[in-house]
């Protein structure tokens, strides 16, 4: 009879990385990282065009 | 060779609408439960009705007109275009028996903006619609969003490789995976855990903004709805304005932009490829026109000082580039404010930014990034073909997920494309210009509604002539088809009336 023993963190790791929901992450924080990039260089034009007007 | 179908042609393209009927009816039967779950009697009985309807007729079609017949790509898209059209048919029905809509027309039109995910809405007292009503409106804008032709067949169709041209009817011309079905699964999947993670994050922001645990679910599961499907639909008539919330609004914009990258990037992305978004033609595209376009609507904006202070500019600023770039149509505005407050080039912006749309491949509308890279490029390789000497031989490249060699037939059908959206925008312009409106009023209702922008300055409203509420839902259905599934219907209906069947 198998053994119950604490999964390792490699095993952790690799089914993680399995998951979908680790996709699903990776994809939303690049779309929330490249929505801040592009966000943050509209903040300046927003900042310079109101210093303008 | 003359087109010349024949009977067992119809036979095919009426067995397959059977099935998306067929799978409309089940689709109402969620809102049919929420509504016996919240006491709404009324409306239990208006969405059973529905759905009865729709089964009956699409199962009864389908054993009438049973076809094993092979399915070529004019079958298929004359299935897609036939599909959208009867879909809102039986799907406005509830709607108009909610007695929020004047007609049955409105309801219809209502449907359509819902399963091609315009936006616009022909709602009366809004505020004060069944939950479970409400709810329909923004699942039909879920169900479009993800193909509800793809969705419908994917579900029911035992037959993998014969819906293979309903899914290019779509506009969805990339194959994620080897097959259509592994790759519904996919976007299925995409959709589902995004919805997961996007709703709880909204509920989250609303209940910040003070709405009851409850309320807050349900009005982030139907924002989710809108903004990741890039429907524009909202629970409120003031829209996102309706929270006050600039944390809600910071949730939307990442959800926004997801439901307009191509599920082919989002397929790249969960691969943990990252340098795809900065190598991908269509993301340079968007974020390139997106900073202009900020930076134009900024100057337009600063020019009537319609806003004092920077952070409340680049909030509504912001927002609002966002939601019409990616044919969303939420707003932190009244519409009206368009032309009484924003001046001329802020609305100016915001109709190119809605005739430009998202990527191909996406729940997106307008032109798409992938087709204004292509032609630039074009552009780009033309002048340097001019500079350099005459026997230089001038390759230009373009990254969309590999590296590939831009082609003249690309860049040509691209351009043809763009012409027919062009065409599309300033025919339902001219339509609007008819029957008195302003140009700036008409242009902007009819870029709206053809490239599911689904922003409004007000002209699309109960009262609204029919002639123009049947335009604009033509340029839905057109515009959400990319014209050529409708153009195969059309060379049926001609066909019959021709005689040549």
């Amino acid at each position: 009879m198998a053994r119950w023993s604490l999964p390792s963190v490699a095993r952790l790791r690799t089914g993680w990385r399995r998951s979908p929901l680790h996709g699903a992450v990776l994809g939303i924080a690049s779309v929330a990282l490249a929505t801040l990039a592009v966000g943050a260089v509209c903040a300046v034009i927003a900042y310079v065009v109101t210093w303008i007007y | 060779m003359l087109f010349r179908p024949d009977r067992r042609d119809f036979t095919l393209i009426g067995f397959y609408t059977g099935k998306v009927v067929f799978g409309v009816g089940l689709a109402m039967l969620i809102p049919a439960l929420m509504a016996f779950v919240l006491g709404e009697r009324n409306e239990v009985y208006a969405f059973l009705l529905g759905a009865a309807l729709a089964v009956a007729v699409g199962r009864t079609t389908e054993l009438l007109l049973y076809s094993r017949e092979p399915m070529s790509t004019s079958h298929g898209l004359a299935t897609v275009a036939l599909s959208w059209l009867l879909a809102p048919v039986f799907a406005g029905l509830p709607l108009l028996l909610s007695g929020h809509y004047a007609s049955y027309l409105d309801a219809y039109f209502e449907s359509m903006s819902g399963f091609a995910t315009i936006g616009l809405t022909l709602a009366n007292d809004l505020d004060h619609m069944a939950r479970s009503v409400n709810l329909w409106r923004h699942l039909m804008q879920f169900i479009g969003g993800q193909g509800i032709v793809v969705v419908v067949l994917t579900i029911l169709a035992s037959a993998g490789g014969r819906i293979g041209y309903l899914y290019t009817g779509e506009g969805r011309e990339e194959k994620i995976l080897p097959n259509v079905i592994r790759t519904s699964r996919f976007i299925w999947r995409v959709a589902l855990i995004y919805a997961l993670i996007g709703t709880t994050l909204l509920w989250i922001a609303l209940m910040g903004a003070g709405l009851q645990a409850p309320t807050a679910l349900y009005h982030g599961a139907n924002l989710f709805m809108a903004a990741f499907d890039t429907g524009g639909f909202a629970t409120q008539s003031s829209s996102v304005a309706f929270y006050r919330s600039p944390y809600v609004e910071a949730v939307l914009l990442p959800i926004m932009t997801a439901g307009a990258f191509s599920f082919a990037l989002h397929y790249q992305l969960w691969l943990g490829r990252h340098s795809e978004l900065v190598r991908n033609i269509e993301t340079r595209t968007i974020a390139v026109s997106t900073l202009v376009m900020f930076a134009i609507l900024a100057v337009g904006l600063g020019r009537t000082a319609t806003f004092t202070e920077v952070g409340v500019m680049m909030r509504h600023g912001f927002f609002h580039v966002v939601s019409a770039h990616t044919t969303t149509g939420l707003a932190t505005v009244p519409g009206r404010l368009y032309v009484t407050d924003w001046g001329v080039l802020a609305p100016a912006v915001l109709v190119t930014a809605m005739a430009f749309g998202g990527m191909a491949g996406s729940t997106a509308g307008g032109i798409k990034a992938m087709r204004i890279g292509l032609i630039l490029k074009g552009v780009i390789r033309d002048v340097r073909k001019v500079l350099l000497p005459e026997d230089a031989i001038v390759v230009q490249t373009f990254h969309s997920s590999t590296r590939k060699m831009l082609t003249d037939n690309q860049v040509r059908a691209a351009a043809t494309v763009l012409l027919l959206w062009l065409v599309l925008y300033f025919g339902g312009g001219l339509i609007g210009l008819f029957y008195g409106y302003e140009l700036q009023l008409a242009l902007f209702e009819s870029t709206a509604a053809a490239s599911s922008g689904g922003l409004s300055v007000g002209l699309v409203r109960p009262d609204l002539e029919w002639p123009l509420k049947v335009v604009y839902t033509a340029q839905m259905v057109i515009g959400r088809l990319e014209f050529i599934a409708v153009f195969a219907l059309l060379g049926y209906v001609l066909a019959i009336v021709r005689g040549r069947v």
